[in-house]
């Protein structure tokens, strides 16, 4: 995968956590605050590596680390 | 933080994903560019994710999120009745806060006390959805003294009784419980017969 996909998938990650995040957050109940915690915000983080893995595999490839 | 900023803070991370998604190309050739992204996918997600968890776990100790499954209904209700049992005096007399009546008396004050009753809460989550509450609810285990020593234990009126002083020991170790003698919790049998206390309309 090079990197421009990987950011673009990073990116469709956060994209879709934030969504759910919002969706969630308009009417907090016990069942929107699970969805929140359990899908919105391991969506974002899952972005959020997968950006953190594409940048350090550039660094790597280009001898800075 | 309120539940307003979260979703203004959402709405506008959503905007920005959407706009590094459409540019994602001519960003990632510039150094400026390739910081942009850095803050849209690894710096702001994160920090108003953080801040969401932080709101929903505010939201989810209230009294109202509480109540708002069926099952606890008349334990609801017995914050209301007219009486002497401790939560009716608790919630009456102000001596909790009523926005957070069940979880300042329910929640763990131990260390990670807070992730704890979070936890133990998904439980009555899964229970509510895939299980069958029981009639009536039981604490998973006995009531814990330091929930009630957490503000009593050092209040001049807790104090001045002697049996208070006499027993602050065995107390102190569970092996006597506040509710030994304390024993009306929840007044159901008040939420039955519906004897509730009214506020007097100033």
């Amino acid at each position: 995968m090079n990197a421009l996909r990987a950011v673009r998938l990073a990116l469709l990650l956060c994209l879709a956590g934030l969504l759910v995040q919002l969706v969630t957050s308009l009417a907090w109940s016990p069942i929107s605050f699970i969805v929140f915690a359990s899908v919105g915000v391991p969506l974002v983080v899952a972005g959020t590596l997968v950006f953190i893995w594409t940048v350090l595999r550039e660094l790597r490839r280009a001898g800075a680390l | 933080m309120n539940t307003v900023f979260v979703i203004s803070a959402l709405v506008l991370c959503i905007g920005l994903a959407v706009l590094l998604l459409a540019g994602a190309e001519r960003l990632m050739a510039s150094t400026a560019g390739k910081l942009v992204v850095l803050a849209g996918i690894g710096v702001l997600p994160l920090a108003v994710s953080t801040g969401g968890l932080a709101v929903g776990v505010v939201n989810s100790s209230q009294t109202s999120f509480c109540l708002s499954c069926h099952e606890m209904t008349p334990y609801g209700q017995s914050l209301f009745v007219d009486g002497d049992s401790l939560v009716a005096v608790h919630f009456q007399d102000r001596l909790v806060d009523r926005d957070f009546a069940c979880y300042v008396c329910h929640k763990d004050y131990a260390m990670f006390g807070d992730v704890r009753t979070k936890l133990s809460g998904l439980n009555h989550l899964l229970v509510h959805y895939f299980g069958e509450a029981p009639d009536p609810i039981e604490l998973y285990a006995s009531y814990p003294n330091a929930n009630c020593l957490h503000c009593h234990d050092d209040s001049r009126r807790y104090l001045e009784v002697d049996v208070h002083r006499r027993f602050a020991a065995e107390m102190a170790r569970d092996e006597r419980s506040c509710l030994d003698c304390h024993r009306s919790s929840h007044d159901l049998e008040a939420v039955h017969e519906g004897l509730f206390w009214q506020a007097v309309a100033r």
